[in-house]
């Protein structure tokens, strides 16, 4: 509707050129990124694969704001990203929460560094907690949480500070295979519910098709994008549409540019072992 | 019949203490037993009956609640300075890599010392008492602290900082979120080896420069071939580790209940 009136608020992320090398300790150099450009509309679902390493971490990272990239810039609302923001929350991959720290006091870590009240902090994630299913485990300590219910409290920890971009590094990887499915339905209707923009990082084509409005393919080590497609299957998506064919078309279509990435990724890491191990 | 598998069933509770307490009255037993039919000499090596002989004689005499109190206040004092050093240099060579460097090769030296080694220097600078005693406390309290804090703050990981920092937490609240939460556990190990270790220092440093408290009690009483109430001296040692230990594990119990035991 409103599509001309503004070309950049409809834009909720823009990443120019993004180059990042590393120095390793022992001073060589690994580019883990090489001229990424990439765009997301406001509310979107975008899902990023690629073979590990590749350098899909290290994207989020700099979205967040956490490491700066050599090269390039990302603004996100129109502005340029320099340092974390509540605005961008990061959901990460397993062992994040702390341990010493019960669900309430995860989920209200954001707001506890915003200075919120204790009061109105716990009035405000009480909803939170309750719709990532945890009422009643609100004194638990992460070692007594099952890997999916540690996952819902980084979750609701990320959603707790209001983000309108949230981050998803992997957050399901290490749950089983079951578990990991329930947790992307239930995260659809968390998404549903809350109309962020999402961008999640998996290396699971499955996961990225299931969840995402759009999927980009990312090439092995230095990652650039290999392609970018549209997902036009439609919403609500039950779990059974992962065997409908047009699903199957679009894994098919993402596993044939990522088989030949991971087989050249697989060729490089061992040259680079044999050639450590002179 | 009735009292049958539940009277079992409280022998398998309490597997632990029942065969600890047997093994103990069994070797008091042995001993006890030697000493009477001269097997054993009570001279050099008294016997439980002697030691509770030694007990009734000096606590009668009073002069014994003295040499605990000195002892304990030399313990005290040097443990509480122990624990406030050890527990900031830590933090500081913990965080600061630069200060590690500067610190790590003086921490190996000396915490590689016996510290019992330095005490002929400290009485040259500080001559026989208290103070002597405190600093031998406080040495060897010290390190243990400082090396388990170090490691508690190194081995807290970048992890959960950047966790941390995403969230948009000052400097601050790092500290007081991860930083100190997370080397707590490694901080109080090294207490609870500062406090056995101070005690077992207290007690040497008396046994060589006394002149009050627990080590030099014995030291006394070995002059005069007093084995029971050298033994005595042994048994009140014994048991404020004990002490000490339990406290050490409950405070450690109380801090840690987000840790898989
Ligand atoms: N802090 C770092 N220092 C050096 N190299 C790094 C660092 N972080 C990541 N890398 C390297 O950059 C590449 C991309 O890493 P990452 O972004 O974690 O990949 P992915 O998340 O896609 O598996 C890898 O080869 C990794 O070894
Ligand atoms: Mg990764």
């Amino acid at each position: 509707m409103a599509q001309s009136s503004s070309q950049t608020q409809s834009n909720k992320l823009r990443a120019t050129d993004i180059r990042m090398e590393y120095t390793r300790r022992d001073r060589t150099r690994v580019l883990a990124i090489d001229r990424l450009n990439l765009e997301t509309q406001e509310g979107e679902f975008l899902s990023v694969v690629g073979p590990s390493g590749c350098g899909k971490s290290t994207f989020l990272k700099i979205v967040a704001g956490l490491v700066q990239p050599t090269e390039g810039e990302v603004e996100v609302n129109g502005e340029v990203v320099t340092k974390p923001a509540p605005s961008r929350a990061m959901v990460f991959q397993d062992p994040s929460l702390f341990p010493w720290y019960t669900v309430t006091q995860n989920v209200a870590y954001g707001l506890a560094c915003q200075g919120v009240s204790k009061t109105e902090a716990s009035e405000r994630i009480g909803p939170l907690i309750e719709m990532v299913g945890l009422r009643g485990f609100d004194n638990h300590y992460p070692y007594e949480l099952s890997g999916g219910m540690q996952q819902r409290v980084n979750l609701a920890r990320a959603l707790a500070v209001n983000p309108d971009l949230l981050l998803m590094d992997e957050p399901f990887a290490a749950l089983d295979a079951q578990t990991r499915e329930i947790m992307q339905a239930e995260l659809l209707t968390i998404w549903r519910q809350t109309s962020k923009t999402v961008l999640f990082i998996t290396h699971q084509i499955n996961e990225a098709v299931y969840l995402s409005d759009r999927v980009i393919v990312m090439s092995a080590r230095p990652g650039k994008i290999l392609d970018d497609i549209q997902v036009d299957l439609p919403r609500p998506r039950e779990l059974a549409i992962k065997r409908s064919e047009s699903f199957l078309r679009y894994e098919e279509r993402i596993w044939r540019q990522l088989e030949s990435e991971v087989r050249r990724e697989m060729e490089a890491d061992q040259l680079e072992r044999r050639q450590g191990g002179e | 019949m009735v009292g049958g598998p539940s009277s079992a069933d409280w022998v398998r509770r309490h597997e632990r203490l029942l065969f600890g307490v047997l093994g103990i009255v069994a070797l008091l037993s042995l001993w006890e037993v030697g000493t009477a039919t001269g097997y054993l000499s009570s001279t050099i090596m008294s016997s439980p009956t002697g030691i509770v002989r030694a007990a009734q004689l000096e606590f009668g005499r009073g002069e014994i609640w003295g040499h605990i109190a000195y002892s304990l206040t030399e313990y005290a004092i040097g443990l509480v300075f122990a624990a406030v050093v050890g527990v900031s240099v830590g933090f500081i060579a913990g965080w600061w890599q630069r200060a590690f460097f500067i610190l790590d090769p003086w921490i190996t030296i000396l915490y590689s010392t016996p510290t019992v080694a330095l005490v002929p220097l400290l009485i040259i600078i500080l001559g026989i008492g208290l103070w002597t005693n405190v600093v031998v406390v406080f040495l060897i309290s010290l390190f243990p602290i400082i090396v388990n804090t170090l490691v508690g703050v190194q081995s807290t990981g970048q992890w959960h900082l950047g966790v941390a920092r995403s969230f948009g937490a000052t400097q601050r609240k790092q500290w007081t979120s991860v930083v100190i939460p997370g080397s707590l556990p490694f901080i109080l190990t090294g207490l609870r080896l500062a406090a056995v270790h101070g005690m077992v220092g207290v007690v040497v440093a008396e046994l060589i420069a006394g002149n009050r408290g627990l080590g030099f009690f014995m030291n006394l009483a070995g002059q005069y071939l007093q084995s029971g109430t050298v033994m005595l001296g042994i048994l009140i040692i014994g048991l404020w580790g004990v002490f000490i230990s339990e406290v050490m594990k409950r405070v450690e119990d109380r801090f840690e209940m987000w840790r898989p035991d």
